[in-house]
């Protein structure tokens, strides 16, 4: 009975720590999301690249002070 | 404010973790920004992409308060657009060509929490302040006179020739050392700037020398009958007929006269307790019958129900200045007042209120 006992307490304490190891992950992908994204926003030889000036139509067409 | 380079608008500075370890940096792009950042395709990380995510309410998550309170503020809701054109009759009901009008025209105005915090406005073709850093102050030259640059950051900066740059200017200040929480709103829909409860004043900082108590003679004859800016600001710009048209193609755009540098002194339109002023200084706003001419005819049927000179607010103030040199270089001095004859045959009736008739006359000894 005692060994039962021991072994329950035992598969308590692993699904803890593996429930709190899982919780430790979701930090870790959204660092990595925000690193993807800063990969080419922080390039300025990419942006450079990949970039396209907008065109203004409105501004080229008005005259006078707005 | 000089230009930015396509790249430059969307570069953000991360060195040493600057901004991925920030309080916004922290919580992931597509927090905010939607998209999709897995794929590292860039059309695809793009897809469903809002650039700026305060046009669709994403600082409420986490400042609701401030948020809820700016949806009444004028920066929202361009209200101001709405009291002027209602008050000379136009049809602003749903579906209303004003309404088209307003939507291709005067809504670009519009600015979002993005706009003043992390970019310069669209209307100023946008582009980080710095980086995609959170400024909670907006810059004056990059945010603030980048819309209100032509009236009011010209005379605040000094930029009008021969006019010297505001005296708060010249002490150092910038925008927000006034304008602060009113830029918020405050809390109520309001019809104009005029009309905000939590608006600056100079007596917010100048009551030791303003009221009938003080020691300087022309405060205390004057208090409650001039604004201050009838003494103290200079030539400032008046702008005339603006109209907006729409091409062929589809661009919308508005054409207006060159403004023209004068200084009048009218009746004050808005009298209450908080402007109680019997005289204030007034400037030509860019209106006339004509402006929405293009969308219909005659969308302004009761045009002359509103002067064209508005109650003005001048930021060139000056301590010094040419009417305040004594008695005699305001009464009995036409050219500073707005008399009929410096007002349009056409536009008379919609000035009646405020073109002054008599001109003080001089005081006697």
């Amino acid at each position: 009975m005692k060994r039962v006992l021991w072994l329950l307490l035992s598969v308590l304490v692993v699904s803890v720590f593996g429930a709190v190891g899982c919780s430790e992950v979701t930090p870790d992908s959204t660092v990595s999301v925000v690193n993807q994204c800063l990969q080419c926003h922080t390039d300025e030889a990419t942006l450079q690249e990949l970039a396209v000036e907008e065109e203004d139509p409105e501004a080229e067409a008005s005259s006078g002070e707005g | 404010m000089s230009q930015l380079e396509a790249w430059e608008k969307v570069l953000v500075d991360n060195e040493d973790g600057q901004f991925g370890n920030s309080t916004h940096g922290i919580v992931g792009c597509m927090i905010c920004h939607e998209g999709d950042s897995s794929s590292p395709d860039m059309a695809t990380a793009h897809t469903g992409l809002l650039a700026d995510p305060s046009s669709a309410d994403a600082c409420s998550t986490c400042h609701a308060e401030i948020e809820a309170h700016d949806e009444s503020s004028l920066h929202s809701t361009l209200s101001g657009f709405e009291t002027v054109i209602e008050s000379r009759g136009g049809d602003l009901s749903e579906g209303s060509l004003l309404v088209e009008a307003m939507g291709n025209h005067c809504e670009s105005c519009h600015t979002t929490c993005g706009q003043c915090h992390v970019s310069r406005p669209d209307s100023a073709d946008g582009g980080f302040l710095d980086g995609h850093e959170f400024e909670g102050t907006p810059s004056m030259t990059n945010n603030c006179t980048a819309c209100h640059g032509s009236r009011v950051g010209d005379e605040y900066l000094g930029q009008n020739s021969g006019v010297k740059a505001d005296v708060h200017r010249r002490k150092g200040m910038q925008c927000y050392t006034c304008h602060s929480v009113e830029l918020h709103g405050s809390g109520e829909l309001e019809a104009d700037r005029y009309h905000n409860s939590e608006s600056i004043s100079c007596e917010d900082c100048h009551s030791d020398v303003i009221g009938t108590n003080a020691t300087n003679t022309y405060h205390q004859i004057h208090y409650n009958i001039l604004s201050c800016q009838v003494c103290h600001s200079v030539e400032y710009k008046n702008c005339y007929n603006c109209h907006v048209e729409q091409s062929e193609e589809g661009t919308c755009y508005y054409v207006t006269d060159p403004s023209v540098m004068g200084f009048e002194v009218g009746l004050n339109p808005i009298q209450s307790v908080d402007r109680p002023y019997e005289y204030v200084v007034l400037r030509h706003v860019p209106v006339s019958p004509a402006t929405f001419a293009s969308y219909g005819d005659n969308l302004l049927p009761d045009f002359d129900a509103t002067p064209t000179w508005k109650y003005a607010t001048p930021h060139n103030i000056q301590l010094n200045t040419p009417q305040n040199d004594g008695c005699n270089y305001c009464h009995g001095q036409e050219q500073i007042f707005l008399m009929p004859d410096d007002v349009a045959a056409d536009e008379l009736e919609a000035n009646e209120d405020v073109i002054v008739r008599q001109v003080p006359g001089v005081p006697s000894e």
